[in-house]
């Protein structure tokens, strides 16, 4: 491997690193909220109309 | 199987690819409010059709592949039917971040928008393999295409990104030093003026 490309390795593994551990949009909880507000919607469509 | 089964299921499957999906959202899209709608399109849908999903095996493979897809539909959408003005460019890369550290939100601030000047899959497949960890071949599922065609992409990505981000950096130092000259003892002007340049938060 050449010099240049170890270099350009680094700056890019620096800048990855940071990305992956730096923020999330929303947590896990709200992955579950959501699927359960869908949930409870459909449930309630159902309810209401009798059908999908 | 109910649905709160099938919730469970889901949701244990997701568990450890949620951080990944969000990366790749914030990634693709440049903006946090197009990342979320995305990472809620996305999850419906994945969720919605989750029966249809034979080899749970493929399930990252299976929602990143929905990711794109509804990334792909939205943006043309976005394209066909507004106006420069409605999407202003200020606007992109404005994360909202959890990270406390100025210059680890500008360097992420710097990536996001080196990458935006790569093509659209080169974006994509770097994207996938260094943010979101998926493997060269889960990479190829969500992409279509050979091996060999996503191994190029990223080698072309890798270089293109490289050479972004050292122009970048020198921009970056330049600006630090001068502020520093102009700015000596007023606290954070420098970063600020840092995270102004790149539309930081």
């Amino acid at each position: 491997m050449s010099e240049k490309m170890k270099k350009d390795n680094e700056i890019l593994e620096k800048y990855f690193e940071e990305a992956r551990n730096s923020q999330q949009l929303f947590p896990m909880e709200q992955a579950r909220s959501i699927l359960e507000d869908h949930i409870a919607g459909k449930l309630l469509h159902l309810k209401v109309f009798g059908r999908n | 199987m109910t649905e709160r089964a099938k919730k469970e299921i889901f949701l244990t499957l997701l568990e450890p690819v949620w951080q990944n999906l969000n990366g790749y959202a914030r990634a693709l899209t440049g903006n946090t409010e197009d990342a979320k709608d995305l990472v809620s399109d996305t999850l419906l849908a994945a969720f919605e059709n989750f029966e249809k999903l034979k080899d749970k095996d493929a399930f990252k493979s299976y929602l990143f592949t929905i990711a794109r897809r509804k990334y792909k539909r939205n943006n043309w959408r976005l394209r066909l039917f507004s106006s420069y003005d409605e999407y202003p460019e200020h606007e992109a890369f404005n994360f909202e971040s959890r990270e406390s550290d100025p210059d680890i939100r500008v360097d992420v601030g710097l990536l996001y928008k080196a990458m935006k000047e790569l093509p659209e899959k080169q974006r994509e497949a770097i994207t996938l393999f260094e943010i979101s960890g998926l493997s060269l071949q889960e990479i190829q599922v969500v992409q279509g295409g050979t091996l060999s065609g996503v191994k190029t992409r990223l080698k072309r990505a890798r270089e293109k990104l490289a050479e972004l981000l050292r122009e970048g950096e020198k921009s970056v130092t330049v600006k630090k030093n001068g502020n520093a000259l102009k700015n000596i003892g007023r606290n954070n002007k420098m970063t600020i003026d840092v995270k102004a340049q790149l539309n930081l938060k």
